[in-house]
């Protein structure tokens, strides 16, 4: 009876988007959730390895930028895997770690962003000695759009 | 007989409209401060510490050699290869209170006889009860005992039956079971204080004490981010090329 009879019984608005939203209240909440959005996305690709320290495995000082043919995009922890081929083969050639799930979703991808066959630009830190990883910074998809990884 | 009945029941659906239609009062002031929400720690705080310098921490002998024996993941000396941090090599839960340090997210939610503390990353909680003394001999858990009052504005938590396996930061601070805590909680402006005093004879020389800042974080779905070793093992199979003994999800 009091819940429905007290206006201040209003459940507040889910930023996700999965319950019934005030649209007012949406509108309150986006700047709001803006703001975690533009900070994540200026993290370098380093602080989302909360995992693992990235310097004794990657070089960090080293850029590399392919384009390359995706062969696998798994979403899972402790990082997203991205498989990709130079040569436009299905079997992976360089394997890529990318931040956690909920990390790289901050910063605007899902799990369907990119799939196998695609062809994207992508930026990273390679493996230490030669080995075929690295780390993403940032991709470019088939369709064009810039995410940071 | 019925026409009583019939008066009753017309009063009282008369009492529940009115009750209705009358304007919310005002709600009452809360008893205490308003720790309930979100909260996530600076950015700038990210990094592996959190935790004083290694060299201000009153280390006894016997700690200063398991933390130069240790070789953690990420920082200064890291060894992620071979690491012997828990939380990677056995997918521990992090303990406390390492897992406030992790970069993710945490809820606090009051209730009149508990505070719980809700971490995003791996879905990890812990308990505080209100205003019941603390068990002379507690289960030994990765979250502790933790019992609460209020002093003022301050909710001070204590806590113990630490199992000592986990580390207290990433650095591979260590502990004892006869790790004490005492934590200090309260609002500094819009931002949560955590200070938090540490007692173990075993570990540490004399008590020190840390100071954790949280802001508040939007509300609302906490993401599910749960990190299992079948995750980890996985992860160096295919990056560090490590054999694997045992069955892993692939």
């Amino acid at each position: 009876m009091s819940r429905r009879c007290d206006p201040a019984g209003k459940r507040r608005c889910d930023p996700a988007g999965k319950r019934r939203c005030d649209p007012a209240e949406k509108r309150r909440w986006g700047p709001a959730l803006a703001g975690p959005f533009v900070v994540a996305a200026l993290l370098n690709s380093s602080t989302a390895l909360a995992h693992h320290g990235a310097a004794s495995i990657y070089d960090m000082g080293k850029e590399t930028t392919i384009k390359a043919t995706v062969t696998e995009f798994v979403w899972t922890n402790p990082h997203v895997e991205l498989g990709v081929s130079t040569g436009g083969g299905t079997k992976t050639e360089l394997l890529l770690e990318l931040g956690s799930p909920p990390n790289i979703r901050n910063r605007g991808w899902s799990s369907r962003t990119v799939k196998a066959g695609d062809v994207v630009t992508v930026t990273f830190h390679p493996g230490l000695r030669g080995a075929k990883i690295g780390v993403v910074m940032k991709l470019i998809t088939a369709d064009g759009k810039e995410l940071s990884a | 007989m019925i026409r009583h009945l019939l008066v009753l029941s017309t009063a009282a659906v008369l009492f529940a409209a009115a009750a209705c239609s009358k304007p919310a009062a005002a709600p009452a002031a809360p008893a205490h401060p308003n720790l309930s929400g979100s909260w996530v720690r600076p950015l700038r705080d990210q990094g592996v510490g959190g935790l004083p310098a290694l060299n201000e921490i009153p280390l006894t002998p016997w700690a200063a050699e398991k933390l130069k024996a240790e070789r953690p993941a990420a920082g200064d000396n890291q060894d992620f290869a071979n690491t012997t941090d828990p939380s990677l090599r056995y997918a521990d839960p992090n303990g406390y209170p390492r897992i406030s340090l992790h970069p993710m997210r945490f809820k606090m939610i009051q209730t009149d006889d508990f505070v719980y503390q809700l971490w995003e990353y791996n879905q990890n909680w812990r308990q505080i009860a209100l205003n019941v003394p603390q068990d002379p001999d507690p289960a030994i858990t990765w979250y502790g005992n933790a019992v609460g009052k209020w002093e003022g504005d301050t909710l001070v938590v204590d806590s113990v039956g630490y199992k000592d396996s986990t580390w207290l930061d990433a650095r591979g601070l260590p502990h004892t079971q006869d790790l004490h805590l005492v934590e200090r909680i309260h609002r500094m402006g819009e931002n949560l204080a955590f200070d938090i005093t540490f007692e173990d004879p075993g570990a540490f020389t004399k008590p020190w004490t840390a100071h954790l800042i949280f802001r508040p974080s939007p509300d609302g779905t906490m993401s599910e981010n749960i990190y299992t070793i079948s995750d980890e093992l996985r992860f160096r199979e295919r990056f560090l090329n490590q054999k694997v003994n045992i069955p892993i999800r692939r």
